[in-house]
């Protein structure tokens, strides 16, 4: 399945084939341990933002990569071969996220309002200009199932199959949330409507 | 209102190249008449467009692996750590379960190894059938068999068989071509020393053919390329040389004598007969197999009877058969492959200790070193063996051709008197022939039957006696070469007369 890369991807084009990560597990499942580090090597950006655009925060990234991978590391050896890898290691990595994200949400019951706020970024400063850090604070606002299939798609390229297969629900779904989602932004961002020339 | 918020989300999806053909075309129509779908696609454009470039990547972490292999080394899957300890587990169940069956089962191995040789034994000795009765042995091998212990395996390839002992009295056989083997016509030679005449002939022939039936199931092969020798045979061979030597004594005894050195002395023909029987009699069920695997010794009974009567009926119905084609039956032909394994078991020291196996281009010899040889008891055999064996070498060199002694017509002999040594040099003019002839009893100062006894006993020997002996000897040698002389031109003069009457 041919990958859709966004635009500094198809500037630095990385060679993933199915094969190469077939060819690797096989290697491990046999015993080569040391490949491991190929698997890391070849994916561990790709996971690392993911987990970064899903939380909306770069604090916990290596963290949750960590975990990523060691749960990989642990799990490979049942790997089936019956679909993509990275199907199987973006959808760990979603969950991963997800179950960071509802951790933090339990802290947040039991945490002062103003730390809550400024630990997830709920508050769009007004005197914030900068159009970027704007719409990063808006995009932080949306709901998670939202969130998380805009960013797969805007920034990190997937196709409508993959982030339905990565979130484990239908494509039609994925479509309608991601509508969903950029109608959301459209107005979490209208105070800002004139400066973002929507 | 709900058909533009669908077609909004299509809109949406169209921007990501989502749409199937169908799809994108219908919105691609709608696009071109609506103004109000054309806005809201601009909107998502720029939505998407702020969305992209909202987000920049995560910086890399330089230290991300090597965090996580630290990590990885504290969760290795049980699994793999157990992996590695796999060929150990392994090994030591397949332990455990052999001590147990050892434990309540000790035969079990040594049972497991007797099958496998009773199968082996078993392919190896199937169709086995007697060799030398396709072979086609005349009067001629089986004199040749008593006097140089050779058998023809298979005339048309070459093969010989040869049986012979080593010094220390290990017994051994060995399988040649025919380039190595001498050749003549010694049987003829024989008889013509002996001067015999017809009747005594044809008694000598009667001899020979009496044990040729009997030879026959003494070497047997079959089509998985085994040689089946029975270790009867080298008493066969005693027997069968026995019986010519009491014959010959008793046909001639004066041209015996001539033939044969004095002081040799042979059974009478009643013992010697007697000795035949008893060899006859037994039960030969005991068999040496030459396989292209392994040389091995077990029990094989073979029906010669029945044996006999299959071929009667195969020549029977083969010649019935051939009538047609005008043909005749030539009996198989059998050739001994020496198998490159036996060169290996031949490096294998723990191979059955029972047999040494030497190979080459040209024979294969097999060494039976505790293997057993049926004796039949005859008085004072063993030490007439020895003689038996000078005398064989003795004929065997007057009937064939005298050899060419390449040593020197130089001796030189130093005995002990009291506390003195003595040295004498001397040389004896034409003696190579001789004493290649008889050197036996040369370097024989310990057998009482040799002519020569000067080492037998040092206080005996003084110089004068030693010089008599020499003198002695020089006479008799010079006696011993005129008759040899005389001997060849007769057999010279045989040979012109048999080949002109061929001619």
């Amino acid at each position: 399945m041919k990958i859709k890369k966004s635009k500094e991807d198809l500037q630095n084009p990385q060679i993933l084939s199915l094969d190469d990560d077939f060819s690797i597990i096989k290697r491990f499942i046999d015993g080569e341990e040391s490949v491991f580090k190929l698997i890391v090597q070849r994916h561990k950006e790709k996971v690392r933002n993911i987990i970064y655009l899903t939380l909306g925060s770069s604090d916990a990234v290596d963290d949750i990569a960590q975990e990523v991978f060691i749960t990989v590391y642990k799990n490979l050896d049942q790997f089936k071969f019956q679909s993509q890898f990275t199907t199987w290691l973006y959808r760990v990595t979603i969950n991963k996220c997800k179950d960071h994200l509802r951790k933090m949400k339990i802290r947040k019951i039991f945490s002062p309002i103003k730390d809550i706020d400024r630990e997830l970024g709920y508050n769009i400063s007004v005197e914030e200009s900068n159009t970027a850090e704007l719409v990063h604070e808006a995009i932080t606002k949306l709901p998670d199932k939202l969130r998380i299939p805009l960013l797969l798609k805007d920034i990190e390229g997937f196709s409508y199959q993959e982030i339905a297969e990565t979130v484990q629900c239908e494509i039609g779904t994925v479509k309608s949330r991601i509508f969903r989602a950029r109608e959301g932004l459209k107005n979490l961002l209208k105070p800002y409507e004139a400066e973002l020339m929507l | 209102m709900k058909n533009l918020q669908k077609d909004f989300k299509f809109l949406s999806a169209y921007l990501d190249d989502e749409l199937s053909r169908g799809e994108k075309s219908r919105i691609e129509e709608k696009l071109i008449s609506s103004k109000e779908l054309q806005d809201k696609l601009k909107e998502l454009k720029r939505i998407k467009q702020l969305t992209t470039s909202s987000i920049k990547k995560v910086e890399e972490n330089p230290y991300f692996e090597t965090r996580l292999n630290a990590s990885l080394s504290f969760n290795k899957p049980r699994q793999n750590k157990i992996k590695k300890w796999y060929p150990a587990i392994g090994f030591t169940v397949v332990a455990v379960i052999l001590m147990v069956i050892l434990k309540f089962n000790p035969t079990l191995i040594d049972d497991v190894i007797k099958e496998q040789k009773t199968n082996l034994s078993g392919f190896y000795t199937e169709n086995l059938k007697p060799l030398l009765l396709t072979a086609g042995l005349t009067n001629e091998d089986i004199f040749n068999f008593a006097f140089s212990k050779q058998l023809p395996l298979d005339k048309s390839s070459g093969k010989y068989l040869l049986l012979g002992s080593k010094s220390n009295g290990d017994d051994y056989f060995e399988i040649k071509n025919a380039s190595i083997i001498p050749n003549g016509d010694s049987f003829n030679k024989f008889i013509k020393a002996l001067k015999l005449n017809g009747n005594q002939k044809h008694q000598m022939d009667s001899i020979l053919d009496s044990y040729a039936d009997d030879l026959q199931s003494q070497v047997l092969v079959n089509d998985n390329n085994t040689v089946a020798i029975n270790p009867n045979l080298w008493n066969y061979h005693k027997a069968i040389f026995a019986d010519i030597m009491a014959f010959a004594k008793e046909a001639n005894k004066n041209e015996f004598n001539k033939i044969v050195p004095s002081g040799y002395t042979f059974y009478d023909r009643p013992e010697v007969v007697n000795f035949v029987k008893k060899i006859k009699n037994r039960p030969d069920s005991q068999y040496i197999f030459i396989t292209p695997d392994s040389i091995f010794s077990t029990t094989f009974k073979f029906n010669r009877d029945k044996f006999r009567a299959e071929m009667e009926k195969f020549h029977k119905e083969l010649n019935e058969n051939m009538k047609n084609f005008d043909k005749k039956f030539k009996g198989f032909n059998f050739d001994f492959m020496i198998d490159s394994n036996l060169a290996k078991l031949k490096r294998d020291t723990a191979f059955n200790k029972s047999f040494r196996i030497f190979v080459d281009s040209n024979q294969c010899r097999v060494e039976l070193g505790n293997i057993h040889i049926p004796n039949i008891e005859l008085p004072n055999f063993d030490s007439i063996t020895a003689q038996i064996d000078r005398a064989t070498k003795n004929i065997q060199s007057f009937s064939f051709s005298i050899p060419k002694f390449e040593g020197r017509n130089h001796f030189r002999f130093k005995f002990r008197e009291g506390d003195s040594t003595h040295s004498f040099d001397f040389g004896i003019p034409n003696l190579d022939s001789l004493i290649g002839l008889h050197r036996n009893f040369f370097y024989s100062p310990g057998d009482s039957t040799a002519a020569f006894k000067f080492f037998q006993n040092d206080s005996l020997i003084n110089q004068k006696e030693f010089r008599r002996q020499m003198q002695k000897l020089q006479k008799e040698m010079e006696k011993m070469r005129e008759e040899m002389n005389n001997l060849k031109k007769d057999i010279k003069k045989e040979v012109k007369k048999s080949k002109s009457v061929e001619i």
